[in-house]
């Protein structure tokens, strides 16, 4: 699907705030992105969206004569902002799947997410070794427990991966009873 | 035993007592009951094995390993509205927010008094309730995980004084790193990968992933074999799995299921396989404040708002990452990355609509689903009231405007505008809409003409298959639908396990 005129000329419309310099650098992984995004979709989805890109294409030559991706940058910002308002209404849907999809690509970027000062993934990582620094306070609290809450903490982190050496939930649950009740003693 | 993909080299035929088609809520509950009770399962499962360290924060790269068709389901009909529903290990509970509630008791009434549905009253299901809440760990956050965005719908509720209902998660110990619908990294979430698939792996379960299920082998009105594929992503080749089984659980879900019946063309005498067919459709609104609120930070959903059930809308907050928030707004270049740049100010709050009428679920030849589904005047008249009430809600919470993702629609910033909102001429087709919970296309009930199982699950037609999965409710519960489905299906187990012995 990518690259194709008609999906570089669309996404040059929509990141058309940026500078060029940092438009140019963006657009390889955008597209990029496209690519993954759409490959995890039905064969179908993926042959409706070719088509879609290729009507929007040539739709612009009922307008302007040409096809969108031969427009000037203003007039491909322009078209696309009045296909969102289009009084037909297979128009206004065949602009938003495709912005939806572009838009998607683009802040799906860890660049783009840096400007918006979006960084999820220290915050999770953070948050997970505060919870593992949790449960081993409940560890060192709780030493008579701590065949138990070792299984405990290897079913929470492991996940399923160990399926072999998994405890039943009622277990998790028992201890977790415990320990929950302990915690609120040592805060009171 | 888990078999994935990689580990299928040849054909495969298998024995079981029970072969559990699908593993989320309904499928992992129902093949760990079992399980525990002494029965030999084979779980099938179409999605990937997925856990812990895999689950990263990244919408694309989760969609497409975790959603049905990577997240690009959606409903025929006059609105466009996408289906997220999860496609791995552990099934749609491994991507929810974990929110459990029990089905409410005029719905269980109702049920019991239209549908003739028998131990479905409050007082039956009450043991079934407590058995899987505590299996899930259902629990209140602790206050120190719940986000801001969540404080802020509390703000609102105290200010205008509605009915704020603090939600049980099935979480121990959650971290809050708001990572839910991408997959839980910390493992905190009890999603069936966690609560139940183990259980039924510890006592002897054995569970294939990558498989999809494509024929039920019948004779006299049973089934006796259930025939799936997986595809070897090592060799490329694609192996068939047999699994000659005593009963088949039928889990995949409220379009799966149906679709899998209507395929084989069985069960279907009372000719409502894939009709009945209830979506939820949920709509949300923007909120922007004037102070940083970082809404990817904290737990989801700690609360919600049930003032308006009797009206079928609940009303809540919703994490909504950057990229799939961008798709939605109706902006472009300059407006969209002016608005775009307030996205640490933005909390996104979703209202839930309870549906007045059915859709169904059709078979394509030769293994699609087409689903089909209208927002009738009754519909749009609630979504309209539910994008009033969310913009109303979230000014009360300090927010300054409220964007909606309508195209022709002006952000909301005062109460004369959430009057003009009440007037807008609003087209089902502009409306960005999204279903979670879909329910209802094999409903049980008692009379064998208007229903496909009866009051456990078990097939009118076909004696030993049952269902066990949202596709069981005979109406809309205006709810998330988890804890309803595990009980149910933890009662349906017991009445198999009677069954058998």
């Amino acid at each position: 699907m990518i690259p194709r005129n008609d999906t570089i000329a669309f996404v040059d419309a929509l990141l058309s705030h940026l500078p060029a310099e940092k438009r140019h650098e963006r657009m390889k992984p955008t597209l990029e992105r496209i690519q993954v995004f759409v490959s995890g979709m039905p064969w179908w989805t993926q042959f409706l969206l070719k088509a879609m890109f290729w009507i929007w294409e040539y739709s612009a030559v009922l307008f302007y004569f040409r096809p969108f991706s031969q427009l000037s940058p203003d007039r491909r910002k322009t078209y696309i902002e009045r296909a969102g308002h289009s009084r037909i209404g297979m128009f206004r849907d065949l602009t938003r799947v495709l912005r939806g999809l572009c838009y998607t690509a683009y802040f799906n970027l860890q660049d783009t997410w840096t400007d918006l000062g979006y960084a999820p993934e220290s915050f999770i990582q953070k948050a997970i070794d505060e919870r593992r620094r949790h449960l081993s306070w409940l560890q060192r609290h709780y030493e008579q427990d701590r065949d138990l809450l070792m299984t405990f903490m290897q079913n929470s982190y492991e996940v399923a991966g160990a399926e072999w050496n998994m405890v039943s939930s009622m277990e998790i649950l028992n201890l977790t009873a415990k320990t929950s009740g302990a915690a609120e003693q040592v805060a009171l | 035993m888990i078999y994935q993909g990689s580990h299928i080299d040849h054909d495969t035929e298998v024995t079981a007592d029970v072969c559990v088609i699908g593993s989320g809520a309904g499928g992992a509950c129902m093949a760990a009951e079992l399980a525990e009770a002494g029965m030999k399962v084979v779980l099938l499962e179409e999605g990937p094995y997925r856990y812990g360290q895999d689950f990263r924060h990244n919408t694309i790269d989760a969609v497409k390993t975790l959603y049905r068709d990577g997240g690009s389901s959606f409903v025929f009909g006059n609105a466009k509205i996408i289906i997220a529903e999860g496609r791995c290990v552990g099934g749609s509970t491994v991507v929810n927010s974990g929110v459990c509630h029990r089905t409410p008791p005029e719905i269980l009434q109702r049920w019991h008094e239209e549908y003739g549905i028998r131990q479905i009253l409050p007082d039956a299901m009450e043991s079934y309730f407590e058995k899987v809440e505590a299996r899930l760990h259902a629990a209140p956050d602790h206050e120190r995980i719940v986000g801001d965005d969540s404080r802020k719908l509390r703000i609102a509720a105290e200010r205008l004084n509605y009915h704020l209902r603090v939600n049980k998660r099935n979480q121990i110990e959650c971290c809050g790193c708001k990572n839910c619908i991408m997959g839980c990294p910390s493992g905190a979430k009890q999603s069936a990968l966690i609560a139940y698939l183990p259980r039924a792996l510890s006592h002897g379960a054995d569970l294939f992933a990558n498989c999809r299920v494509d024929h039920l082998q019948v004779r006299r009105n049973r089934i006796t074999d259930v025939e799936g594929k997986v595809k070897n992503p090592k060799t490329g080749k694609v192996h068939r799995i047999r699994v000659h089984s005593q009963r088949v659980v039928l889990a995949g879900g409220a379009i799966q299921s149906p679709l899998l019946l209507l395929r084989n063309k069985i069960a279907n005498s009372s000719r409502q396989v894939g009709q009945n067919l209830y979506i939820h459709p949920s709509i949300k609104v923007v909120a922007v404040y004037d102070e940083d609120i970082e809404a990817w930070k904290g737990s989801p959903q700690s609360y919600q708002i049930h003032e308006f059930m009797n009206e079928g809308i609940l009303l809540s907050v919703n994490f909504v990452p950057p990229d799939v928030l961008a798709a939605t707004l109706p902006y472009v270049g300059e407006r969209m990355a002016a608005e775009m740049q307030q996205y640490n100010r933005m909390v996104v709050f979703g209202a839930l609509v309870e549906d007045s009428h059915p859709g169904r679920v059709r078979y394509i030849y030769p293994d699609y689903a087409l689903v089909q589904y209208r927002l009738t005047r009754q519909d749009i008249e609630a979504v309209r009231r539910a994008l009033s009430l969310m913009s109303q809600v979230a000014l009360a919470s300090g927010a300054v405007k409220v964007l909606l993702p309508v195209p022709g629609l002006k952000p909301v910033e005062s109460g004369n505008d959430l009057e003009a909102l009440q007037r807008a001429r609003i087209s089902p087709r502009d409306l960005e809409m999204i279903t979670f919970h879909i329910m209802g296309t094999c409903r049980m009930g008692e009379n064998p003409a208007t229903s496909v199982v009866n009051s456990f699950g078990q097939s009118h037609d076909l004696e030993n298959l049952f269902i066990a999965d949202a596709s069981l409710f005979p109406s809309p519960i205006g709810i998330n639908p988890m804890v309803t489905i595990q009980a149910l299906a933890t009662r349906n187990a017991e009445y198999i396990i009677q069954q058998a012995s």
